[in-house]
């Protein structure tokens, strides 16, 4: 019984929110309790042991097993009391009149070997059908919407935690709550008897308006009997029982019975053999291939489950990683710019005499454009030095000092604005300033590409630049061509 | 043995984190087009059950190359002396603040590791690189050039003619679209640098290959459950004496379809998860196939099928259920359940063409009444479901760690067609689909959802 509970509830846990969203880390550190070559072998059982790992490492309540160990003794119980009231009511004796065995024996014995027959037929007709057909007549089913239903309400309360019983195993599980109920049946009528008839003096006789004789009952009686005839003599009735305690209820039957109730009380064995056998013996088997099939059945979903099959190749594969194991380091909080750096519409009118700084051969891509606005400007260049590229660091440190014995109003620097500004940039535009001074006005002319990201390069430009809190610096911006 | 390593180094902001991002698997890692972003070397071991088959290495770019080298040059003596000359540079500025960002970069390669220099072919060469590249010929180490693509341009003729002068192997490798295949061949070219890294890398690649399937299986299983838990959906609501009925049928509509939404956020979550995309971000007006309710007329004319082909589709269906009666006959019923199976297939195929979902009433144990909707009857909702899932997983397998932007429609190279499914693929997923709306398992479905998504890769 433990083990199928706890199977649904593996199932369960399995399907849980919790374990889907456990990470893979976390899943392959409960795996590695497992023993070696479990997965591969007995990926059932390695699955089952690595949720019992979880549950304990996450301390999960099983609610579902122990709600579903309740359903059981209930169902059980509630069997039990029924076969018990059941008999009850057929052995009433109250001494007046004998009771008819026949009665007995078809409501305790034959009854229930019919109603144990839709199990059988069951193994060959696939359940679901079969249980839509007898739906009425079986607890099973009634005990599944029952308990299927207060779980719905719970779930009302408990968002998230509801697991939906799969369809094959509910229809399982109604068959075999269905045997359960039966068996309990068959356990509180023999137990009823047995309190009966070691309490009370019970006297069985045969009645019937069949016209059927005594003979002809003793065959069908000896037939009931003989799966039991070998083992146990006295419980099958003698010729001379039934002969004596055949009766009619016109005839005062103390008088046709007086000198034979010691034999009338002779039926009990038969009785209780016939329980045994077509109430108890049939449930038994059924309850036991219900619950291999049962058992089957959660162990067929349980590792056919999507979260099995994934958590099983999760645990079977290797442990790829590719990540880095430590965090990036960020980088420090970039400084807001105060103001955006003036357009070249602000450059001084005074401006005509120009140093070119030439960053990286840029002004090959611009030519033109850039000469075009050299006479709009009205500038003369009156001093050209590259930057940048081949230019070496002695070479590109005399540059400023060399600008300072020119005779110039503007120091005009023209850079590719597809390159990213660089620290080389930084310190030589501040080593600029401290030998020319900061008053000289300097021009930054950003050179794009046609097919490049324009807008997001000069972004990028403006803002290392305006952290250097240059006030006579321009910016320009031309879109060049490939040469 | 150390396991190879690799160093990818090139000028700021020219895609060095998006290719470490894109091989590492990583989305972590900070991608920015503004320079400086990298600001320490990170290594990003690939290790198989612990242990680790290669590293590479995210560093942060060249600011003072050119000083660098001039440095270097200054100190050289002959060309030999050049990779102590260079251990000497690491150990004059290492603590300093002048040289940090090349000191960060040029320590792994001064302990071995292999260059991968990254350039950006979208934009054009400039001398600016040849001091950059001049330094790390200096190290001695196995060296390869990468050519990544940043932007609309290409100048990748003329950064192969440079680059080949300084680096035996020159590659091109787009870190935001290149597929599995490119970095695995990327993979197959770094082992080509030193013999000794090849057996490890080779090793890798196999490693990668079989957790790429491992994952498609697990996509297949994924999408088996969702289709499952979706087809098979059914709601019931009780029926409270003082409240409308109108109300209750619409609430439990809302209900069905807000189960349902769920149902396939969880599917999409899990393919996003296995494919280390957690926390995905969409760009909803232009997902909106993804996104529009499923039962949209929009959705259902571009996942489903057409009333003809769901009639063609479900008489096959229909007339192979019919033959194994014929057959289970011993053929004495002369085809007869084969054509009976074909023209009941056919005829549910055209009734069931669209939703399907009507609310039943019933009761329950108690006998109190209540409404039930669900499962979905129309044969086309599990082409619907199937073909957004099928979408939504080519759009996050094949998505690279190195894009950041929202995921978009445009990242989709070929979003799944229904139309592409053979004949007999559309009666198989029938019948599936059938099972699975019944609460049957469907064993088939695993499998053939494993062909589609194999053929996505391809």
């Amino acid at each position: 019984m433990s083990d199928r509970s706890c199977l649904l509830q593996d199932l369960a846990d399995l399907e849980s929110e919790a374990v889907a969203t456990t990470s893979e880390t976390s899943c392959r550190a409960t795996a590695s309790k497992l023993p070696a070559q479990l997965i591969r072998r007995q990926p059932l059982r390695a699955l089952r042991l690595w949720l019992r790992h979880y549950r304990t490492a996450t301390s999960r309540p099983r609610a579902l097993c122990a709600g579903l160990r309740l359903g059981h003794l209930l169902v059980f119980l509630i069997g039990l009391i029924s076969g018990w009231s059941t008999a009850a009511v057929v052995l009433f004796y109250d001494g007046s009149a004998p009771i008819n065995i026949l009665h007995a024996i078809v409501i305790l014995a034959l009854i229930p070997l019919l109603l144990s027959l839709p199990f059988y037929i069951g193994l060959l007709i696939p359940a679901r059908q079969l249980l839509d057909v007898f739906k009425v007549l079986t607890p099973g089913r009634w005990t599944l919407d029952l308990w299927q239903h207060l779980r719905s309400r719970r779930r009302s309360r408990t968002p998230g935690s509801y697991f939906v019983i799969p369809l094959p195993v509910g229809q399982h599980l109604a068959i075999w709550w269905t045997q359960l109920f039966s068996l309990g049946f068959a356990i509180g009528s023999l137990l009823e008897l047995f309190y009966q008839i070691s309490i009370f003096d019970l006297a069985f006789a045969w009645s019937t308006t069949l016209p059927i004789s005594a003979s002809q009952f003793w065959q069908i009686t000896n037939t009931l009997a003989w799966p039991w005839s070998w083992l146990l003599p006295h419980a099958v009735p003698s010729a001379v029982l039934i002969e004596a305690s055949q009766y009619f209820r016109l005839q005062n039957s103390t008088t046709q019975t007086a000198n034979s109730a010691v034999l009338m009380t002779q039926w009990w064995p038969f009785l209780l053999a016939s329980i045994a056998t077509y109430s108890l013996l049939p449930r038994l088997l059924s309850i036991l291939i219900a619950s291999w099939r049962l058992r089957r059945c959660l162990q067929q979903q349980l590792l056919h489950s999507n979260a099995a099959q994934h958590l099983l190749q999760l645990l079977g594969s290797d442990s790829i990683s590719t990540r880095s194991p430590a965090a990036e380091t960020m980088p420090l909080q970039r400084e807001a710019v105060d103001s955006p750096i003036p357009g070249v519409n602000q450059l001084p009118d005074s401006c005509h005499q120009a140093i070119l700084i030439n960053w990286s051969a840029a002004d090959k891509f611009a030519a033109k454009s850039l000469e075009q606005f050299r006479q709009q400007r009205n500038l003369a260049i009156v001093g050209e030095f590259a930057a940048g590229g081949q230019v070496t660091p002695t070479q590109e440190q005399q540059i400023p000092s060399k600008i300072l014995a020119l005779a110039g109003d503007l120091i005009w620097l023209r850079v590719k604005a597809w390159e990213p500004p660089l620290q080389e940039h930084r310190h030589f535009l501040l080593q600029l300033r401290e030998t020319v001074g900061r008053q000289m006005p300097l021009l930054v002319t950003l050179i794009g590409l046609p097919d490049s990201n324009s807008r997001q390069d000069r972004q990028i430009w403006e803002q290392v630049l305006g952290k250097l809190h240059d006030r006579s610096m321009y910016c320009q911006f031309v879109i060049g061509q490939i040469p | 043995m150390k396991p190879p390593r690799f160093a990818v180094v090139g000028h700021p902001n020219k895609g060095k984190s998006s290719i470490v991002a894109t091989l590492a698997r990583d989305n972590s890692i900070q991608v920015s087009p503004i320079p400086g972003t990298t600001v320490t070397t990170r290594c990003f071991p690939m290790q198989v059950d612990g242990e680790t088959l290669y590293e590479l290495y995210d560093t942060p770019g060249f600011q003072q190359a050119r000083y660098v080298l001039d440095w270097l040059q200054q100190h050289a003596g002959s060309a030999a002396e050049r990779p102590g000359i260079l251990r000497q540079f690491l150990e004059k500025y290492r603590d300093s603040q002048s040289f940090r960002d090349e000191c960060a970069l040029l320590t792994p390669i001064v302990a071995g590791a292999g260059i991968l220099y990254v350039v950006d072919g979208s934009r054009p060469y400039g001398t600016e690189y040849e001091a950059e590249m001049e330094i790390l010929r200096w190290s001695g180490q196995p060296s390869m050039a990468l050519i990544n693509s940043t932007g609309a341009g290409d100048y990748s003729s003329q950064w192969k003619d440079a680059l080949s002068q300084y680096f035996r192997i020159v590659r091109s490798f787009n870190a935001h679209e290149a597929p599995l295949q490119q970095h695995l061949d990327l993979l197959r070219a770094f082992a080509e640098l030193e013999e000794s890294w090849r057996q490890p890398l080779q090793l890798a690649i196999s490693y990668l290959q079989q957790q790429r399937q491992q994952r498609l299986q697990q996509s297949a299983a994924a999408i088996t459950g969702q289709l499952a838990a979706m087809l098979s959906l059914r709601l019931e609501q009780v029926i409270d004496e003082d409240t409308d009925e109108t109300f209750v049928k619409e609430a439990l509509q809302l209900r069905f379809r807000n189960r349902l939404h769920q149902l396939e956020q969880e599917g999409r979550q899990f393919i996003e998860n296995l494919y280390e995309h957690p926390g995905l971000s969409r760009h909803e007006s232009e997902l909106s196939l993804l996104n529009d309710d499923l039962f949209s007329e929009q959705v259902w004319l571009r996942f489903g099928l057409t009333r003809g082909q769901l009639a063609t589709a479900s008489a096959g269906a229909g007339s192979i259920a019919g033959a194994g009666l014929d057959a289970a006959l011993g053929g004495a019923s002369m085809l007869l359940w084969t054509g009976v199976g074909a023209v009941a297939g056919a005829v549910s195929g055209l009734l069931l063409h669209r939703h399907g979902l009507e609310i039943t009433p019933q009761r329950d144990p108690r006998g109190e009444p209540l409404f039930r909707l669900g499962p979905v009857s129309a044969d086309n909702f599990g082409f619907v479901i199937l073909g957004r899932a099928l979408t939504h997983h080519q759009f996050v397998s094949h998505r690279n760690h190195a894009i950041r932007d929202p995921l978009t429609i445009s990242q989709i190279s070929q979003p799944f067609q229904v139309g592409a499914l053979s004949q007999s693929q559309r009666r198989q997923l029938i019948r599936n689909f059938r099972q699975l709306r019944g609460g049957k398992s469907a064993k088939k479905i695993p499998g053939l959802l494993l062909d589609l998504l194999q053929a996505q890769e391809a």
